[in-house]
């Protein structure tokens, strides 16, 4: 190894400047406009804003469809992310431990489903949704997600069961454990990290999705934020410091859960690459 | 304590057969060694008494009562594995109580064994750390001790100590015989390593591609092998296996081909009366059985020292005779230099011969 030399640094620092700002920019630039003054909202100059406030926060917060949004998001990402992982963990455990036959169909079939364009599905979807009369209902969108998440979790976790040496689960069977408890006991704290990994990738898709949110909620009752945000411009206006407001509100929940859980799950990638 | 008896049992996966029928008793109380290359079914056979994997056919004895029908856990065998298979998120301790806590135990009693197993295996300084933070030869004592802290009735060990270096591996293997004489338990031990299985065990098995080749004591085993295959797998460096062909006439001789010729006098040729003039053998000679001398009368034995490897206690020679090559050991005083030619004894009770064709030992 040699010493990196000052043009190698430069070259590093630019693409990891630039990246950053690719990625970061339009969130800030989100944050900015959600602390700028209405007057100065479609405005340039300033970039940033001379008199910072908060009121569009006061008014997005304020606001009880919102909060009723939030709790209909949190809902339906909950539910998902917790069925997913039972569902998922239980599935993984089999494809990943248990000798039969069709594994491979199964997780093909599995990965075939989320590669499926959700916007083929609507329409079918719909008739099918309106003939059980779920539409505007959380079951709906819980339902609808957890089709699309499963399969994620699934091969998420499957990877990290099969990470698991197998006499691990030998061992357990023999101190007494069924196939079960061995599962609980042994290979589900293992598969920890995978799990953490797992409920993100579920909770993040949940939150985030639009296109079944939007098709099949048509009142507050079962709105999610993403939809709710959509529908803020008005027939004259588009409130802008609104939006913005209400998109980071929206989305630091997500980030609060992912800096929670990052730590877990670099940890476990790490300590399956090394077998410590 | 239990006695094991496997009958007919036969194990496939697919088309292969990795055990075909293998019969075999462990006596109550013994540390029996099930021996052969790796991929011979050893393993297999220890999953089948484990009752981690269901025999294709045959049957297994606890006791003359039949267990090959069972799970693993009412046969209430332990096992220590190669890697060991500690559960990494759990300390010393849990990995200890673990097997207690499946019996439901009361915690007062999975205190005292697990304190107790700790305290003979010199791990309560460990107990609460966890598995990654403890060295080789301590992982593999938690392991040991995971398997005694529930007192089980039959032990399996699969290759426990080759995760181990060298020097280690020594200590254990003797610390493990100590173990055993205290415990008394039935042991079956599994490794492809013939060093351990001979120091070891009361008796041994040696497996080939799922076939059983031999069972007897150590020694036995050593001195009068069945057949080619245990000839050449168990001592250290391997007999010398030369083929030959039988000749009678006036002096009766293997004929090794090219002039080389091993004479058969007395006892030897009385040894293969009944083995056909012309017919096939296989000479089985150890290293450590072959003496060599600077002069003497010619008996045809005359070998090129063509390599020297000093073991420290002893060295290992290369020969060659003729167009075979021969393997000796002899005393680290050992005098000699490459190059150099010697004759070459052997008592008459040291010789093997073997079937050509199916291997077995003639008498």
């Amino acid at each position: 190894m040699t010493q990196p030399d000052g043009l190698t640094r430069a070259g590093f620092l630019f693409l990891l400047s630039a990246i950053v700002i690719f990625c970061l920019g339009p969130a800030v630039w989100q944050a900015v406009t959600s602390l700028k003054p209405e007057t100065e909202l479609i405005r340039l100059p300033p970039i940033l804003p001379s008199h910072p406030t908060l009121d569009h926060y006061v008014t997005v917060l304020r606001d009880r469809s919102f909060l009723r949004m939030i709790v209909n998001s949190l809902i339906v990402a909950s539910a998902v992310t917790g069925i997913s992982l039972a569902v998922g963990s239980v599935a993984a455990f089999a494809l990943a431990w248990l000798g039969f036959k069709g594994k491979g169909i199964v997780l093909g079939i599995a990965l075939a489903i989320s590669m499926f364009p959700p916007i083929a599905a609507v329409s079918p979807l719909y008739l099918a949704v309106r003939a059980l009369g779920l539409r505007d209902t959380w079951w709906v969108l819980i339902a609808l997600h957890t089709a699309f998440a499963l399969p994620l979790t699934l091969w998420i976790l499957t990877s990290f069961f099969r990470e698991i040496p197998e006499e691990l689960y030998r061992a357990a069977r023999l101190d007494g454990c069924g196939p079960l408890q061995a599962f609980f006991k042994i290979l589900l704290p293992l598969a920890s990290p995978g799990l953490a990994a797992a409920a993100l990738v579920a909770f993040i898709f949940s939150w985030n999705e639009f296109l079944f949110a939007l098709t099949f909620t048509t009142t507050e009752s079962s709105r999610t934020v993403p939809v709710g945000i959509a529908l803020f411009p008005g027939l004259h206006e588009i409130p802008y410091g609104d939006i913005a407001a209400a998109s980071l509100a929206a989305t630091s929940p997500v980030i609060v859960l992912t800096l929670l859980f990052q730590r877990r799950i670099v940890e476990g990638l790490t300590a399956g690459a090394t077998k410590g | 304590m239990t006695e094991v008896r496997l009958e007919k049992l036969t194990k496939r996966f697919g088309a292969a057969e990795i055990l075909k029928a293998v019969d075999l008793t462990v006596h109550s109380g013994e540390f029996f060694t099930v021996v052969g290359p790796s991929g011979c079914g050893k393993s297999t056979l220890l999953n089948l008494v484990a009752g981690l994997e269901a025999p294709t056919a045959g049957a297994i004895y606890f006791d003359d009562r039949p267990v090959h029908l069972l799970g693993p856990r009412e046969r209430d065998v332990a096992m220590v594995f190669q890697s060991y298979a500690l559960y990494p998120h759990m300390t010393v301790y849990d990995n200890l109580a673990f097997p207690l806590r499946m019996k439901k135990r009361s915690a007062a009693e999975i205190d005292r064994k697990v304190r107790d197993v700790a305290e003979l295996l010199g791990l309560t300084p460990s107990l609460p750390r966890r598995p990654r933070e403890l060295s080789g030869g301590q992982r593999q004592r938690v392991a040991l001790g995971r398997a005694m802290v529930r007192q089980p009735r039959l032990f399996l060990l699969d290759e426990p100590l080759s995760n181990l270096d060298a020097q280690l591996r020594i200590e254990m293997r003797s610390e493990l015989k100590k173990l055993h004489q205290a415990l008394r338990a039935t042991m079956i031990y599994v490794t492809h390593d013939q060093a351990e299985a001979m120091t070891l065990s009361d008796r041994i098995a040696v497996l080939h591609r799922g076939d059983l080749q031999q069972c007897g004591k150590p020694k036995e085993v050593y001195e009068r092998p069945a057949n080619l295959f245990v000839a050449g797998f168990i001592g250290h460096p391997p007999m010398n296996l030369l083929r030959g062909t039988f000749r009678l006439g006036p002096e009766a001789a293997v004929d090794l081909g090219a002039g080389t010729r091993f004479g058969l006098a007395g006892v030897l040729r009385d040894r293969l009366r009944d083995f056909p003039e012309g017919g096939e053998l296989v000479l089985g000679l150890r290293p450590e059985h072959l003496r060599l001398r600077k002069s003497g009368k010619d008996l045809g034995r005359s070998v090129r020292l063509t390599l020297i490897e000093p073991m420290g206690s002893e060295v290992w020679l290369e020969l060659g005779w003729g167009d075979h090559r021969l393997r000796a050991k002899a005393p680290a005083e050992f005098d000699g230099s490459v190059g150099q030619t010697f004759e070459f004894e052997i008592d008459e009770s040291r010789v093997y011969f073997f079937n050509a064709d199916r291997g077995d030992r003639i008498s």
